[in-house]
């Protein structure tokens, strides 16, 4: 049950915002999008995990009780160290971006290589 | 063999510690490559298969086969050129590092066998080429990878999405699992991996990064990189829940060969143009989507690690990337080499190119593929006649020992692969290239640069969103 809503919260999440990354003009916009796509799918994997119980997996002698599975959450924690070091270097690239054309506006620093070619 | 993956990473922590020590950085690195190098032929034809740590079967798998082959030698030759060109350039120890971290982990792909060891790998390899293709940090290298980091990084969450709901059928992260999953965590795992193919619409990030990365940067992306959804698309294709994928790749693989040659036939830039004739030589390569095609990865990995190296270093020394102001300037050994690599990649006979080239030629499925193919193989011949006449000067011209080391390493790969897997029907390639030389010749008074309306990144997202919905609907019409 848990499990269910947090996958379809996640997913709805994950669309938000691609949306968002595609609409928006605005660099850090972007790069926020990608935060929560990142943010869903995070969380999605404890809805997976989450599916059978949602009592926490740790050993106390009972077997009997049903576990919320550890695998799905042990592996996402690397998925959300990868997803932090890429919004620090995404944040970085966009620092370099800003103080060399002094915009963070998508449309005037495209358009401004496309002069700089001809 | 989990030795090929940890010495390189070794080397690159030794590199990182001694960042400051030049010379003995570029030493550590060219010792590790080596070491790595001498000990493959022990591990490339053995049968092999371990699962990490204590866990049995939630271990992660390594096992070695022949499909791995071809991609563990490529990024064993690329690394050893790329090391060996950048001796004289004053490097420091973070570059060394970086390089020799990504090729640990460039095996560690190829050896994996559990989807989410895939999915970490993937992503330590995309961070490293965000920073190495920003490594001068000119504002349209960071252009560039911001670009790629941000379209990337959309297609690996899907990636992830789809390696969950694999999760949640089988109950484990191994690939044997994606023999019965459902088609829509089969599309997922494709669309998430297909942003890094290169595959034209698909990943049109692809020229601006490839075209603005540092000389010693362009032949990893180009060559190992985009080889990564080659060998995963291969290899997941012989799972039965991937039996609609071999299907799309037809149509979509042709597609991606010409229209890469229409957008390099009209490039002046030298960069760029190799950029778009990877683009199609990709989808060259995704049309068969089998054993031949693992092979003619690692050709085109050596041919295009040759022409980016000779390409950037005459457009560094001459300081134009235009090739038609090199006409005149450039010297003869270094058109030798061009030469070399431009014969390769047009497939001329006893050379890697041809035999690759025709043995696919060969497999296709029916007539009108075969003619389409033909058509991509003429349209390379023609793009790669831009370098085939340009004028040599007249001095023969000296390079430094390291960057001759790995031109002749290179060529004489490529040479000796020709000449093993030659065979005599493949003389029809000469045809081949006879036509796109007349082409050229016809055509090239017309030759205007395309507008890069695809490039921009708003219209590249949108287009990659668009191509994985197509892929969706190509699933629902196919099952």
């Amino acid at each position: 049950m848990t499990g269910n809503i947090i996958f379809y919260i996640s997913v709805a999440g994950m669309l938000v915002g691609t949306i968002g990354m595609t609409l928006s003009r605005n660099i850090i916009k972007k790069i926020l999008s990608l935060g929560i796509v990142e943010t869903s799918i995070n969380t999605l994997y404890t809805g997976i995990s989450s599916r059978k119980s949602i009592i926490p997996p740790i050993v106390n002698g009972d077997f009997s009780i049903a576990y919320a599975d550890p695998v799905p959450q042990a592996v996402i924690i690397t998925g959300i160290v990868i997803s932090f070091a890429l919004l620090c270097l995404s944040l970085v690239f966009a620092i370099i971006i800003y103080n060399k054309y002094h915009t963070m506006d998508i449309g005037t620093i495209e358009s401004n290589f496309e002069r700089e070619k001809e | 063999m989990i030795f090929t993956i940890f010495l390189p990473v070794l080397g690159g922590i030794i590199c990182l510690i001694l960042r400051e020590r030049r010379r003995l950085c570029a030493g550590v690195a060219l010792f590790a490559t080596i070491i790595n190098g001498s000990f493959l032929p022990f591990n490339l034809f053995e049968e092999f298969g371990m699962n990490l740590g204590n866990w049995g079967e939630l271990g992660i798998r390594l096992t070695m086969d022949d499909l791995a082959i071809p991609f563990m030698l490529s990024t064993f030759l690329v690394m050893l050129a790329i090391t060996l060109n950048s001796l004289r350039k004053n490097y420091d120890g973070f570059f060394y590092s970086l390089i020799l971290i990504m090729y640990g982990t460039l095996n560690s792909i190829f050896l994996s066998r559990d989807l989410f060891n895939v999915f970490v790998t993937v992503e330590l390899v995309s961070i490293i080429s965000f920073i190495l293709i920003s490594y001068e940090k000119k504002g349209r290298q960071a252009w560039a990878s911001l670009k790629y980091l941000l379209l990337s990084s959309l297609g690996l969450n899907f990636f992830l999405l789809g390696i969950g709901l694999v999760y949640m059928e089988t109950g484990s992260f191994a690939m044997e699992g994606l023999n019965h999953v459902s088609s829509i965590a089969s599309v997922l795992i494709f669309g998430g991996l297909a942003v890094k193919s290169g595959l034209f619409l698909f990943s049109m990030w692809l020229p601006d990064a490839h075209s603005n990365a540092p000389v010693e940067v362009s032949p990893i992306l180009s060559g190992l990189v985009v080889k990564i959804d080659v060998y995963l698309s291969i290899r997941f294709v012989q799972y039965e829940s991937f039996g609609w994928l071999k299907d799309e790749f037809v149509y979509i693989g042709i597609f991606s060969a010409i229209a890469g040659i229409i957008l390099a036939v009209n490039s002046k830039d030298a960069k760029r143009l190799l950029a778009y004739s990877t683009i199609s030589q990709v989808g060259f390569m995704m049309v068969t989507c089998d054993k031949a095609s693992s092979w003619h990865g690692f050709s085109h990995a050596v041919f295009k690690t040759l022409l980016f190296l000779v390409v950037g270093n005459v457009s560094t020394r001459l300081g134009t990337k235009e090739y038609r102001d090199w006409s005149g300037r450039i010297t003869r050994i270094e058109y030798l080499f061009l030469l070399v690599g431009s014969l390769a990649i047009s497939g001329f006979p006893m050379t890697s190119g041809c035999v690759t080239k025709e043995v696919i030629m060969h497999d296709a499925c029916c007539p009108w593929l075969k003619v389409l193919m033909m058509l991509s193989s003429v349209g390379t011949a023609m793009i790669f006649s831009k370098f085939i006449f340009l004028k040599p000067s007249k001095e023969t011209g000296s390079l430094p020992i390291g960057t001759l080391a790995a031109y002749s390493i290179l060529s004489v790969a490529i040479i000796v692969h020709g000449i093993v897997g030659f065979e005599i029907y493949m003389f029809e390639s000469l045809l081949m290239i006879a036509a796109g030389v007349g082409l050229y010749f016809l055509y090239r008074k017309f030759m205007r640069p395309l507008p890069v309306f695809f490039e921009r990144i708003d219209n590249s997202l949108a287009i990659y969103l668009i191509m994985f919905l197509f892929s969706i609907g190509f699933v629902i019409f196919s099952t």
